[in-house]
């Protein structure tokens, strides 16, 4: 390979990177073959874990509010 | 007949000569209960009282998202009904005949209403708070992602269901205002003159929750569905 070969194949790597940086080549889903659709699978993801959160936090407000119930159950036993 | 007319004078002799017995469950004792079994029952009973206090002192000391005024009132109340519970211990235990044993045994359960009121208290205001402060801005949130989702995929169809959300989420907030100063609010003669005070509020915090609830499966559904 000639030393001005190597020279335009050094070049188009340094641009594909550049590019690449730039964001232009978006990336892409190996699965479905083309581009991430938008809204991106990240905010999904966000959604669940902000639903695990409030679920797990109702399950603490049900908890104090059977042991309001159960406290209040047992004025009249004790 | 003559059986059972046997068996009742039996059961009569029986009951006339079973010891006093002072139940915690009964705020009067029996009249023919000693000093002593009223202050023993007394001391338990106050007893039973103070490590409940405790239990939700350390609680409330866990509890991250109670809103710091709330906590404050708290601890003062369990502060205030622990030396007052302590303070009658004391009286009780110097009781110097049954009558003022039997005031003294009395007062636990007038007087205090730990059971009624001061834990129901704790436990529903650190359980409308925490709704408050961590389920409802998670859920706000959740709905401002999957609208821009909607937006952004252009699926107007879920227009209506992302509405029931919101108001799933709005119904929440109207039951939780404002639940958490009503229910430090109740005092011992709020209960006397309407014992289920505090059983009406728990209730709408359980309207609150369930509420919430719909709208985890509402996202949920919203969700799914723009995958």
């Amino acid at each position: 390979m000639s030393a001005a070969r190597i020279a335009t194949a050094a070049a188009m790597l340094v641009a594909a990177v550049a590019l690449a940086g730039c964001g232009r080549l978006a990336p892409v889903d190996p699965g479905a073959g083309a581009p991430a659709a938008d809204p991106s699978p990240t905010s999904l993801a966000d959604v669940d874990e902000l639903l695990g959160e409030a679920a797990g936090s109702l399950d603490d407000t049900e908890r104090l509010l059977d042991d309001a119930d159960d406290a209040a159950g047992q004025e009249t036993q004790r | 007949m003559s059986t059972m007319i046997v068996a009742a004078a039996l059961a009569a002799i029986l009951t006339a000569g079973a010891p006093a017995a002072v139940t915690d469950g009964d705020p009067t004792p029996p009249a023919r209960a000693t000093v002593g079994e009223i202050q023993q029952q007394g001391d338990l009973a106050i007893e039973r009282r103070l490590t409940a206090l405790d239990a939700a002192e350390l609680r409330l000391g866990n509890a991250q998202s109670l809103d710091e005024g709330h906590r404050s009132s708290l601890e003062a109340t369990i502060t205030d009904t622990r030396s007052g519970l302590e303070s009658l211990r004391s009286e009780l235990d110097g009781a110097p005949d049954a009558a003022s044993a039997r005031d003294d045994y009395r007062s636990i359960f007038s007087d205090y209403r730990v059971y009624a009121v001061v834990l129901p208290q704790s436990y529903v205001v650190a359980g409308a708070d925490r709704a408050e402060a961590v389920t409802i801005p998670r859920l706000q949130a959740a709905a401002e992602a999957l609208e821009a989702a909607i937006d952004a995929q252009g699926r107007d169809d879920l227009a209506d269901d992302l509405a029931d959300l919101r108001s799933e989420i709005q119904k929440a907030q109207d039951d939780l205002d404002g639940l958490a100063d009503r229910a430090l609010a109740v005092a011992v003669d709020d209960f006397d003159a309407d014992p289920a005070v505090m059983q009406d509020i728990t209730l709408t915090a359980r309207d609150a929750v369930l509420s919430l609830r719909s709208a985890v499966v509402d996202a949920r559904t919203l969700a799914d569905e723009l995958r």
